[in-house]
């Protein structure tokens, strides 16, 4: 169990926090300025505060009582900012190795370079890398310093949506493989939702809401963050059939939700993540018949949040899927919650994310 | 006064290295602590590490020489427990290079150290190394330029000393003459031609320094940012 428990004063505000974080990956959720990345140099031991206590299960990281302030080498966290900082003077190799301890629990540097696959850069300036391949390689660099828990600050941020696409993955297959506990900070509803088991956020330096990722980021105190930006719904999946001369893969979500999407050979078992825009999804009261869409499923409104400019209808079906309508149309089609509802996607519609 | 060109520009080249290879570690470590510290003194330690660089070198070498005259607590220290004259001897012209190339050292030194983006030291602190070990890891090879640029000036700045040199050292042939005192004195004894000679073996003595520094400095880095 990791304990956050500090005050903070900075420019505008005071960073005031109490946490204790028990889920392997956490995600600290906020508008920018509200004190996220504050809050990781704090646990990093890159900022002092004010007061307060900060542990790892029974291991005193910062105490103002007890006076004590482990100096950031001792602590054994891996932070990874949102600029990456890779050394410049030193090749990608030297950058990874920058942080071998050796001892226990320390990550051999070629399991690092296999898992996040930058084999292919590791003589190269990092100056030279693209934007992923230069987060993969400050991850890597912070795995191998055998990290106790891990900071990310905003790793898919300033990337486009093509590189978003291609770096997440490799989130998810680190916190599979190492199964380090991660600390995320993000204002991206996509990556939360999909790397994280606990949200929390943060306004103004304090913690306005907190829970399971779906409930927290439509509850209150998200503030309408489903409604910036395209909301994309975000499926795991595995592949289950494959029908080559449709054009199209068969996968399943765990919760038995079967859809069709653009083929791709892959191997059945195959885990994937696929994306579904919610502006791309038809909701109809009936069954709809005589359709060139391949997806239609049934399920209930579960709820409906219209304190944006548009509505953001959560159907449940197999797993809850967002569903992005105008007023006029929720009240149009007379939708509340336990409508039984129809939805319909396209195949191509479904994209693949990794 | 004859004039033996090979051991007088052997000898000025030594005094200026070697007055300036004394002060590098110090104006290294100064000029790290200046771009990074946020400490009260250190307008203080500013005003004194440039205040050579702005009195004229006349007043800097009646300083000097009012601590390392023989009858000064400083010179009479060093004479009486170490046996060392400073001044009027080679010692007080590498003293005098010294001080004056050192504010032009550290500014540069310090002007490099600020280029760096302190979060690479504090990445390197999180990634289990300490204060010491990120400086000769990271600090150092970042500014490894600029304190080369930096040395280069303060070597050409301490070829060129005069004031400083002649009044705590004197303008002794053979002892403590370096190339400018020769030329200052062979003007006045009338013998333009051969102080223009010098001038120009002074010349071609800096540039070669500068082509050394150059060559040096120039290592294949790719910059993209």
């Amino acid at each position: 169990m990791i304990v956050v428990n500090v005050r903070l004063p900075l420019d505008a505000f005071e960073l005031d926090v109490s946490l204790d974080l028990n889920e392997p990956v956490t995600a600290l959720f906020g508008p920018s300025g509200a004190g996220k990345t504050s809050l990781l140099e704090a646990i990093a031991g890159l900022r002092r505060p004010a007061e307060g206590e900060i542990r790892i299960d029974d291991d005193v990281l910062f105490s103002s009582q007890q006076n004590i302030s482990l100096p950031p080498e001792r602590r054994g966290i891996g932070y990874v900012p949102q600029d990456s900082l890779l050394f410049p003077h030193m090749s990608v190799h030297r950058n990874l190795r920058y942080g071998v301890r050796g001892g226990d629990g320390s990550i051999p540097v070629d399991s690092v370079v296999e898992a996040l696959e930058i084999g292919h850069v590791l003589e190269r300036n990092p100056t030279t890398l693209s934007g992923g391949e230069r987060q993969r390689v400050a991850l890597g660099r912070a795995l191998v310093s055998g990290p106790r828990l891990l900071l990310l600050d905003e790793p898919l941020a300033a990337l486009d949506v093509g590189l978003k696409d291609r770096i997440l993955p490799y989130l998810r297959r680190v916190r599979e493989q190492y199964g380090i506990p991660a600390l995320v900070v993000s204002h991206d509803v996509f990556e939360v939702l999909t790397l994280c088991d606990e949200a929390v956020i943060l306004e103004r330096g304090r913690v306005v809401g907190r829970g399971a990722p779906r409930a927290v980021l439509t509850g209150p105190g998200a503030g309408g963050e489903l409604f910036r930006g395209r909301f994309e719904n975000v499926l795991d999946v595995r592949v289950v059939a494959q029908e080559p001369e449709e054009g199209i893969t068969r996968v399943e979500t765990p919760g038995g939700l079967a859809l069709a999407i653009p083929h791709r050979p892959d191997p059945e078992g195959t885990r994937a993540l696929v994306g579904i825009f919610a502006e791309d999804i038809l909701l109809a009261r009936q069954n709809p018949a005589g359709l060139s869409a391949r997806n239609v499923f049934a399920g209930t409104v579960e709820s409906i949040d219209e304190s944006g400019g548009v509505a953001m209808v959560c159907v449940a079906t197999p797993e809850p899927v967002y569903v992005k309508l105008t007023h006029r149309a929720v009240a149009q089609l007379g939708l509340e919650a336990r409508t039984p509802v129809h939805l319909i996607v396209k195949t191509h519609s479904i994209h693949r994310l990794g | 006064m004859t004039i033996d060109l090979g051991s007088l520009v052997v000898f000025s080249v030594q005094v200026a290295l070697g007055g300036v290879l004394l002060t590098l570690p110090v104006g290294v470590a100064l000029g790290f602590w200046m771009a990074r510290t946020n400490r009260r003194g250190k307008s203080i330690v500013e005003t004194l590490a440039t205040l050579p660089l702005v009195l004229p070198p006349t007043v800097v070498g009646l300083v000097l020489l009012e601590l390392f005259g023989r009858n000064r607590p400083l010179g009479r220290f060093l004479y009486e427990s170490f046996g060392l004259s400073v001044a009027f001897t080679w010692r007080a012209v590498v003293v005098a290079s010294a001080v004056v190339a050192f504010p032009l050292l550290v500014r540069t030194v310090r002007a490099s150290f600020e280029d760096i983006d302190p979060r690479l030291e504090a990445i390197a602190r999180t990634l289990g190394k300490g204060p010491f070990s990120v400086f000769v890891t990271v600090s150092l090879p970042l500014a490894s330029r600029g304190i080369l640029a930096g040395f280069i000036l303060a070597f050409s700045r301490a070829l060129g000393e005069f004031g400083a040199t002649i009044m705590v050292a004197g303008n002794i042939p053979g002892e403590t003459q370096t190339l400018s005192l020769a030329i200052f004195q062979l003007v006045q004894l009338g013998r333009d031609s051969e102080a223009y000679r010098l001038a120009a073996v002074t010349v071609l003595v800096a540039l070669v320094a500068i082509w050394l520094a150059e060559r040096l400095a120039r290592r294949p880095r790719s910059r993209h940012t």
